[in-house]
């Protein structure tokens, strides 16, 4: 029963038409929720968190710093589970929907390098050194960007998504290195703090605002992938009727000429 | 599923074993150079030439450093529990810098100590407020301040 | 109001640029959306144009 409702859902979005009308009444609410959980977070991790003991108020750095990388590095995962429906299924939803992706997951590396950076400064002493921690998160954007060019450079944007679409898998190696990077060497980045398995090295009182920002990130990915997917594929398909049916409002929102 | 499908499936499954076999191979063979600093123990154990540039790491020992009056001039020694190495400078150290705290230096092993001509805080994955810091050490708990995890040790 | 931290500059400059990030990935896709939009409205006009004076439209 619900296999089966999935999997009308599944072909349904797979429909240009459909999604598109999905992505325009769906994304506004993620807008909101990701705007209501972001104001929230920043808020308690502005005001009401206590400063750290070591590293006093620049801790407070970590509530964007740390969800902003994890949102990349999951943005990732999802942009290669659609590159691979795209590869071996040929969906177009799902190609447009990974090459979306790609310019979402590099802001969000970008935000995690710049925070990083602004943090280490004043608690490490650099602006930036070559550990393995963050040369991978470096290697992470750029594959982003190399993921974004390559799929740009195809006249054919079908062809592109595919061509893009194996490197997205090729990329996939990426993930663990960043993952495991603190614990196989030795970095200037320490360990984990957050642990799915474990005692996470938190203090309680560090918690919500964590969460309610990592929330966050989640909405804005969200968001902005159904917008951008949604606008891939009105330019794809503008010269076919759904499109100008889709877009009748916008288009007739202005004088006609007599 | 169909033929072609299982066969665009395996494909992508190539891949994604071709990237990761060539990625430990490659990692495994630089595992020496992907590690940002090496321990004192490290030093002790091995000869390292004299104006090879490198990075040690460990903690500040207890007791150890020293400031000279009104010049820049700091030396400490570097420890990770085993092993001590004796570290120069000349500079503005981080604000995180202190006894029992992480550091990371840059520089020459020359004549037993080591010259660095630069020294960056390392601080561990432990975040808490500075009253649940004081209230720990008050208990006598280990991993109040400093570093908790031994990331410094011989195997580092 | 404005929370007194150290580090202040880092801490702000931090939340500045997750701002203007966030900000960007929200009004990129509407600039995109309206770029688009203004493109079919212009072929449709051209459309019609041609449609008046009978004759097929070009495709852009």
């Amino acid at each position: 029963m619900i296999w089966s409702t999935l999997k009308l859902w599944f072909h349904k979005l797979g429909s240009p038409p459909i999604f598109s009308v999905f992505a325009r009444r769906v994304a506004p609410w993620l807008w909101a929720a990701f705007f209501a959980c972001t104001l929230y977070g920043v808020y308690l991790a502005l005001y009401v968190a206590p400063p750290d003991y070591q590293q006093s108020d620049s801790a407070r750095i970590l509530y964007i710093h740390v969800p902003a990388a994890w949102q990349a590095m999951l943005a990732y995962v999802i942009m290669a589970v659609l590159a691979a429906i795209a590869l071996i299924w040929r969906i177009r939803t799902a190609e447009i929907m990974a090459m979306a992706a790609a310019p979402i997951g590099a802001a969000l590396t970008l935000i995690c390098l710049v925070t990083g950076s602004l943090w280490g400064k004043p608690m490490w002493g650099t602006w930036w050194e070559w550990d393995a921690r963050l040369t991978s998160m470096l290697v992470l954007l750029f594959i982003y960007v190399g993921i974004m060019a390559l799929y740009a450079a195809y006249d054919d944007p079908r062809k592109g998504a595919r061509v893009a679409s194996v490197l997205v898998i090729a990329g996939l190696v990426n993930l663990p290195i960043i993952h495991f990077s603190v614990e196989w060497w030795t970095t200037l980045h320490q360990g984990q703090t957050i642990r799915i398995f474990g005692e996470s090295k938190m203090d309680p009182s560090m918690i919500p605002p964590l969460i309610w920002t990592t929330l966050g990130t989640k909405f804005l990915f969200g968001a902005a992938l159904l917008d951008r997917a949604r606008n891939l594929l009105l330019a794809q398909d503008q010269h076919k009727a759904w499109v100008r049916r889709e877009l009748a409002p916008a288009l007739d929102d202005r004088k006609q000429p007599a | 599923m169909t033929r072609t499908r299982k066969r665009r499936m395996m494909i992508v499954l190539l891949i994604l074993t071709g990237m990761s076999v060539a990625t430990a191979v490659a990692i495994t063979a630089m595992q020496s150079n992907v590690m940002f600093f090496v321990s004192p123990t490290n030093v002790a154990e091995q000869e390292l030439a004299p104006d090879r540039k490198f990075r040690l790491g460990g903690l500040v020992a207890d007791g150890t450093v020293v400031q000279s009056g009104d010049s820049l001039d700091v030396q400490f020694d570097v420890t990770d529990g085993n092993h001590n190495v004796t570290v120069v400078y000349t500079g503005i150290l981080p604000d995180l810098f202190r006894e029992g705290q992480g550091v990371i230096a840059h520089g020459y092993l020359r004549n037993g100590r080591f010259e660095a001509y630069e020294v960056l805080a390392r601080h561990d994955e432990t975040y808490m407020p500075p009253e649940v810091q004081r209230a720990l050490e008050e208990a006598g708990h280990p991993a109040a301040g400093g570093e908790s995890k031994p990331a410094y040790g011989a195997d580092a | 109001m404005i929370p007194e931290l150290n580090y202040a500059p880092f801490v702000w400059s931090s939340y500045g640029v997750f701002a203007a990030v966030c900000a960007w990935q929200f009004l990129a896709p509407l600039i995109r959306r309206r770029r688009l939009t203004r493109q079919i409205r212009e072929q449709l006009e051209e459309e019609r144009a041609a449609a008046a004076v009978g004759r097929p439209a070009p495709r852009s």
